[in-house]
This record gives C-alpha cells, sequence and structure tokens, in this order.
C-alpha cells in the first residue's frame, strides 16, 4: 500500500496504578483518514496528548518518515507537522480569523505587523480550506464550525502533515459536519493524513479510511472501514456483543399531560405551540441554534418569558421559575450537565438529592440513614458505576454524571422529563443505557421531551417530532413519518 | 474495567487533597502553639487559651457570619462599618431607651445592613466580584454613618452590671462572650450540616446554576447568608461595646478584613460550597496567636497588617492551588 510516514511504535504511559496506554503501535500514510475509536478512558486522549507533547510517554517511539522525534512541547509537535484541534477550541474570541492563526508569529516590517501581508497569508489558508471569509472578522462572531476551520487553517500554516480531530462534530450540525467533511476530503488530496476521532459511527463510515479501535489502552484492531460494519466496531469497542443499538420500545401511549400556548421568549417574536402525551418521547430536533434548549429554558422558567399559558394534566400553571416548574412536575437535564446539572466538586449522594431534600429529612434534620440509602438505591437501579456515594461528581465519567443527574430528577415527583442533549460526549455502551432508561421512564408512564442534534436518536426513540428552524417549530412529525430526510427537510 | 481503577485512583487523590486541605490548617495550628510554646513561658496553660479566646470572640462571631457569605460564593467588606454603627447606636441609644431596646435596635440595624448586601445581591445576579464592590459600598455607607450619628466623638456607655457581663464576666470560669461565640458556631455548624436550608446553601456556593436549576431559591439563601452575616456584626458590637463600655465610628475598622483573614485561613474555600465552623474555628484561633505572637514579639501593631495580609494572599493562594 501507500507509503507510511507516520509510527507509533509500541508506546506505553502508565498514571499509577492505572496503564493508560499499554504498547500502542499504529502506522498512518499519507493521505488516509484514519478514525479511532474506543470508549471514554480506552487511551484516545492519552495518546492525543502525547502526540501534542502534554504527556511524556514510558516507553516506545514515535517515527516520522522513519527518524525518530521527541515531542516534548506542543510547539514542538507544531514544529514536526502534527497539529491536533481539540474538542475545546483555543481561539482567542477577541480577535480577528487572521490574528488567531499566526498567533505568535505574527508577519512583521520594521519591527511593525505587516497587517496587509497577514491577512493576504490568512486569506491564502482560508480559501485552502474552502472558507469564505474576510481574515479581519472577529473569531467570536463565527459558528463553532467556523471556528474550527479557523483551527484547521491555522494547522495548514504550520504546513501540518498530520492533523488529529477530537469529536470535531460534537457540537456541529448537519450542514456545517458536510463543510467538515469537505475539508477532510481537501487535506486528504494535499497528502495530509487526518485522524478522527468520534462517537459517531455514521460519520466514521462516511469519512474514514481505516479504523483503529482502543479498549483499555490497547489496539484492539485496525481494519478497512469498507471491511468492517457497525456492530464489528462497537464488539471491538465494548468486547462483547450489544444486543441493539436502540432498544425495542413497547409501551403505549396515553393521554394529554402537557399543554403549552403560545410560549414566547422575552424580546423574541416566534411563540411555540405544543403539547406532550402521557408515555410518550417526543423528539426536538433542528439544527443548532434553532432555539431548540431555548424553547425547554423558557417551558421551564428557566428564561424569562413575555407570554405562554401551560396547561399540565389540563390545568393551567405558572411557571416563572426552575421552583415552580418544579412543583408542576418538569424535569430538567440540561445541555451543560458539569455547568448546570451537578456540583462537580460535591459527593455524588448531594447530587442526587439536590432537588428534593424531603425525603432525607427526619424531623427537621438530616438523616445520613436516609441520604445513603436513597442515594444507594439510585446507584442500583441506574445501575451508576462509582465505588462510593460520597465520591465526588467530577471523578465521574459523562456517562455516569449523566445517570446522577438523571437520579437527581427521578428522585422528585417528576413526570415530565426534559433531556438536553443526555448523550452528548458518551460513550457507545453508556448511552444504550440512556436510551433503556428513556424507555423505562415512558414505560412507567412518563413521559420524555428529547433534544438531540443526532438524527438517529430522534428517529429512532422518539415518537413524535417537533423540527424548530430560526426560533419557531417549522413542522412536525408523526411516528411513522419521521426519517432522516423529513427532520432535515424541515430544518433547513 | 480501566474506568474503574481509574476512578478509584481519582477518588483516593480526592480523599488525601481533601485531608491535606483539612490539615494545613490544623497543621498551621500545631506550628503556631509549638512557636508560641518555644517563644513564651506559660503559653500551654488553661489561663493563657481563655485569654485567647476572650480576646477572639469578637472576630470569632463576625468570622462566622463572613464564612456563611463566603459558602454562598460571596464576600463582605461592610462587616466593619456595621459593628461601627451598631456599637455606637448602642450606646449612644442606651442613654434614652436603656440597654435592651437599644440592643434590639442594633440587631436590627445588623439585619438591615446585611438584608441590603442580600437585596443588591439579588438585584445584581452577583458573586463574589459584585459582593466585593457591593459590601465595599455599604461599608462606606456604614462608617459615614457612625461618624455621622457621633458627630465624630466617642460614646462612653452607662454601668449596666448584667450587660457588663456579656464581654467581661465568666461562667464557669470560661469568658461569656467566648461561650457566646461557641454558642453560635454550634448553631450554625448545625444549621449547616444538618438541615435542608444548610444544604441549599452549600450547593449554592457549590454551583448557583446547578442549584438554581434543581429549584433552590438561590436568591434568597444569598439573602439570608448575608443578612446573618449583618447579624453577627450587631452580636459583635454587643460584646465588643460592653467590654470596654466604649464605642467609637472606628470601632469596627479592620474588622471585616480581620474576620475575611481568620475564616480563609481556617480553610474555608473562596469559591464557595465548601467550609464550616470547624474552620473557622482553627481560623480564629491561628489568627489569635499570630497576633498573640507578634505582641509578643513587640512587633507593631501597624506593622503587623503586613504579616496578616501576606497569610490572607497566601491562604487564598494555597485554597486554589489545592483545587487544581
Amino acid at each position: 500500500m501507500g507509503d507510511v510516514f507516520f509510527e507509533i511504535q509500541g508506546v506505553s504511559k502508565r498514571f499509577e496504578p492505572v496503564q493508560a496506554l499499554s504498547d500502542v503501535s499504529i502506522k498512518l500514510e499519507k493521505g488516509e483518514v484514519r478514525a479511532l475509536a474506543g470508549e471514554n478512558g480506552a487511551g484516545k486522549s492519552t495518546l492525543m496528548k502525547i502526540l501534542n507533547g502534554n504527556y511524556k510517554k514510558d516507553s516506545g517511539k514515535v517515527l516520522i518518515d522513519g527518524k525518530e522525534v521527541e515531542i516534548t512541547s506542543s510547539l514542538k509537535a507544531a514544529e514536526l507537522g502534527i497539529a491536533i484541534i481539540f474538542q475545546e477550541l483555543n481561539l482567542v474570541e477577541e480577535l480577528s480569523i487572521a490574528e488567531n492563526i499566526f498567533v505568535g508569529r505574527l508577519k512583521k516590517k520594521n519591527g511593525l505587523v505587516d497587517w496587509k501581508g497577514l491577512y493576504e497569508d490568512a486569506g491564502v489558508l482560508l480559501k485552502e480550506v474552502g472558507f469564505d471569509i474576510d481574515p479581519r472578522e472577529l473569531v467570536k462572531n463565527l459558528s463553532i464550525a467556523g471556528k474550527q476551520m479557523v483551527e484547521i487553517a491555522k494547522a495548514l500554516s504550520y504546513n501540518s502533515r498530520i492533523v488529529l480531530m477530537d469529536e470535531p462534530s460534537a457540537t456541529l450540525t448537519q450542514n456545517e459536519l458536510k463543510k467538515l467533511f469537505h475539508i477532510i476530503r481537501n487535506l486528504k488530496q494535499k497528502g495530509i493524513t487526518v485522524i478522527y476521532i468520534s462517537h459517531r459511527m455514521d460519520e466514521i463510515f462516511e469519512i474514514c479510511d481505516n479504523i483503529t479501535v482502543l479498549r483499555d489502552g490497547c489496539v484492539i484492531d485496525t481494519r478497512k472501514v469498507s471491511e468492517v460494519s457497525y456492530d464489528d466496531i462497537v464488539r471491538m469497542m465494548v468486547g462483547r456483543d450489544m444486543d441493539q443499538t436502540f432498544p425495542v420500545r413497547t409501551s403505549p401511549i396515553g393521554d394529554e399531560v402537557l399543554r403549552v400556548k403560545n410560549l414566547r421568549r422575552r424580546g423574541e417574536a416566534a411563540s411555540a405551540e405544543f403539547y406532550l402525551r402521557q408515555g410518550e418521547v417526543l423528539g426536538i430536533s433542528g439544527l443548532v441554534g434553532a432555539g431548540r434548549t431555548e424553547m425547554m429554558r423558557a417551558l421551564y422558567g428557566a428564561d424569562y418569558t413575555d407570554s405562554g399559558e401551560i396547561y399540565i394534566h389540563g390545568e393551567r400553571v405558572k411557571i416563572r421559575n426552575p421552583r415552580d416548574a418544579k412543583r408542576a412536575g418538569l424535569a430538567f437535564l440540561t445541555e451543560d450537565r458539569k455547568g448546570e446539572g451537578l456540583i462537580l466538586s460535591f459527593p455524588i449522594k448531594f447530587n442526587i438529592e439536590m432537588a428534593n431534600f424531603k425525603n432525607i429529612l427526619q424531623g427537621i434534620f438530616i438523616s445520613r440513614d436516609k441520604e445513603s440509602k436513597i442515594s444507594e438505591r439510585f446507584r442500583k437501579e441506574l445501575a451508576i458505576k462509582i465505588h462510593s456515594i460520597s465520591q465526588a461528581a467530577k471523578t465521574l465519567s459523562g456517562g455516569n454524571q449523566q445517570k446522577v443527574v438523571l437520579a437527581k430528577w427521578l428522585n422528585t415527583s417528576a413526570d415530565i422529563f426534559i433531556m438536553d442533549e443526555p448523550t452528548r460526549g458518551i460513550d457507545v455502551g453508556a448511552k444504550h443505557e440512556i436510551y433503556e432508561l428513556i424507555y423505562q421512564l415512558v414505560k412507567e408512564g412518563k413521559s420524555v421531551i428529547l433534544i438531540s442534534s443526532e438524527l438517529l436518536e430522534i428517529t429512532s426513540l422518539c415518537d413524535r417530532v417537533l423540527v424548530m428552524k430560526e426560533g419557531k417549530i417549522s413542522g412536525e412529525l408523526q411516528k411513522e413519518e419521521i426519517c432522516s430526510e423529513s427532520v432535515m427537510k424541515y430544518a433547513l | 474495567m480501566e474506568n474503574t481503577i481509574n476512578r478509584n485512583r481519582q477518588s483516593g487523590i480526592g480523599t488525601v487533597l481533601n485531608w491535606s486541605r483539612d490539615n494545613t490548617s490544623v497543621l498551621l495550628l500545631v506550628f503556631m502553639i509549638l512557636l508560641g510554646t518555644a517563644l513564651t513561658d506559660g503559653f500551654l496553660t488553661i489561663d493563657n487559651f481563655i485569654n485567647l479566646f476572650r480576646r477572639v470572640s469578637v472576630n470569632g462571631i463576625l468570622a462566622v457570619g463572613f464564612s456563611l457569605v463566603l459558602l454562598v460564593d460571596g464576600f463582605d467588606l461592610s462587616l466593619g462599618g456595621t459593628l461601627s454603627v451598631c456599637a455606637v447606636l448602642l450606646l449612644g441609644l442606651q442613654h434614652s431607651i436603656g440597654m435592651p431596646l437599644a440592643m434590639v435596635a442594633a440587631i436590627l440595624t445588623g439585619a438591615a445592613f446585611g438584608a441590603l448586601n442580600g437585596l443588591l445581591m439579588k438585584i445584581t445576579r452577583g458573586g463574589s466580584g459584585e459582593a466585593f464592590l457591593i459590601t465595599l459600598g455599604t461599608q462606606l455607607i456604614g462608617f459615614s454613618v457612625a461618624l455621622t450619628y457621633t458627630k465624630g466623638y466617642d460614646l462612653v456607655g452607662l454601668n449596666d452590671e448584667w450587660y457588663a457581663q456579656i464581654g467581661q464576666g465568666t461562667f464557669m470560669g470560661i469568658p461569656v462572650a467566648a461561650l457566646i461565640w461557641f454558642a453560635i458556631m454550634i448553631f450554625t455548624q448545625i444549621m449547616l450540616k444538618k438541615t435542608a436550608w444548610g444544604r441549599s446553601l452549600l450547593m449554592t456556593g457549590g454551583n448557583k446554576k446547578a442549584a438554581y436549576l434543581s429549584g433552590i431559591d438561590v436568591n434568597k439563601i444569598k439573602f439570608i447568608a448575608f443578612t446573618l452575616a449583618g447579624i453577627t456584626a450587631a452580636v459583635g458590637a454587643v460584646i465588643l461595646t460592653s467590654r470596654t463600655t466604649a464605642a467609637s465610628p472606628r470601632s469596627g475598622v479592620d474588622a471585616d478584613f480581620d474576620a475575611a483573614i481568620a475564616a480563609i485561613i481556617g480553610g474555608n474555600s473562596v469559591e464557595g460550597g465548601k467550609g464550616g465552623m470547624v474552620q473557622v474555628f482553627i481560623g480564629v484561633t491561628i489568627y489569635g496567636l499570630i497576633t498573640n505572637i507578634l505582641n509578643l514579639l513587640g512587633v507593631d501593631s501597624v506593622v503587623q497588617y503586613i504579616v496578616k495580609g501576606g497569610i490572607l494572599v497566601l491562604a487564598i493562594a494555597l485554597d486554589k492551588l489545592k483545587r487544581r
């Protein structure tokens, strides 16, 4: 096959007492797009950080063009032609695109910045990635996809030969994703190698040539994408057969439990009307920024509204703040579970009881006994993998954190669960568990409003879908009408 | 499999960190006691410590109020100003309405100053930054009101035996003022750690957004915390004036700093949500010992603030470092 120019040989890294990477060997060819897959904790980020010079490897070699290189810092990595695009983008919002691309090495003439040359150079790079924009534009005015393109342009400016992308699609809309794929194909044509880390299988199948699966710090296998199936990858990742990606749904749908009329956020023109039935999973789809989260925050009383009538079980309720919403039986699992769902430094048990103190009180005092009983119950029911309920929430993986947030709301009398991107950043196994839990909820006669950017979730889990566009509900799809095409038709 | 091990390990580190976080202040306390023993005779005696607790009790009570505010991710610079107002009110009103009613008036005034802070915090939806500026404003108002009320003069109180007992008396050998401080700490600790209200307060400090979205009335919690802090300043004023039977508009100068330093070196986190009365007790005692030792070494009280300021900065830096 083509020429191997980049090689990782037997790299190991140990963080006592965990072997984060053991004897990892990967060979990459010029112009290859390689998927790097694995559950959270499989060692992907450790590997990436070693390549970026953040961590020192314990043993093994990194070879470029057959020569061993030592990556001692991220600057060194950049000089060697390794560019890494992290999920959290490293851009200065208040500076222009051009300044961000050439940050730290601005072109100078007579000791002053050569602005004209700078903008010209940046313009050339932006054209190369196919991003048609004025390099003087401030980064803060760009969409997340735009920012990623700036990062890619920055990578090109270092003459990078290998670009690592860590879950670039996590925050992208379908349309932006198409652009990203277009850029990746461009890079490929230029002979640049791309390592693409993603949890989303459909993307891997669409853009990648080969896939390397990591599990528990070891390379499980490297295969051609065209020769593996979805199930093969999942099996390699989790080390066992997954019964089904989406569980089978059997429970019936009952009467209307929630009706929203003329709900308008403060200062917005568009108003929303919709209803929810008992035992129903109502999907909210649309592009990022279409106003899905905002509509739900308005319903939940987290943002101000100008108007809105909310009926729960036919009765009019006033929701002015989250307290009112909770009293009305609503639960809200926010998109930002670390920032808004959990108190990361607090023990799991405190997080679980955050929305309801009543059942841990003995008289006016908190009973430790009741407290641990309740937390232990949820730990068992939701299979939260922890070694103690006194452990801080920040020590958990994304999936387990989401379960703790869910436990917090199951600990209330809520019967309407609003879940905003509940599976974002969660690995395949945990995702499946979250799906099971959603079905468990509706089986118990509760109702779920599911906001998701993953079309597959919308089409597979939901009984009915509302599609949003530019702050308005642009379409409603019944069970039999739900498919990616129909959703996209209303979303675009 | 790896995940589980990883988590165990992280929480292991967490435990060690927690342990060392609590222990930095304990270690500092032990160090101070050893230093005091080395530098003076009769340091490790019950008498000396009873004296110490008598001296630190006002600061101790203010530190309780300050840490409540710190726990909800706030800051209170107005405690000194509030203390001054309450102190001059106590002795000013004693002449006209008598001490019992003057005390009621002072406590209400302290509560009002705290409530004003709390209200402004609610309006600005602020965090510790806003709290700093808001309470800087109320501090100025406090000192200014005290100066205006006394026209700049000091006030002298009437002799009321029972009132003098509060600041000067002892009960079973222990200063009444220290007993009041201990009682306030115990009561506050029970409220903080054992009631739903206390849990809500800690959660508000831990993550305001998460607490709010979970249905906790974070603004009300903050309002109450600031109001209680104002009340502690008033109680501090009662003890202070009773001890000296005099009040000055400058009575509360630096009282807020002292309370802040004591609360923070004791291990109450400046980021909110972490801490309690054990930390207050340790911090106030350490702070008292520092003053004690500096006095023994003959360090000028003006110069002492260099040391104290340095210790505050160090304590904040340590708190941040430990959170990394």
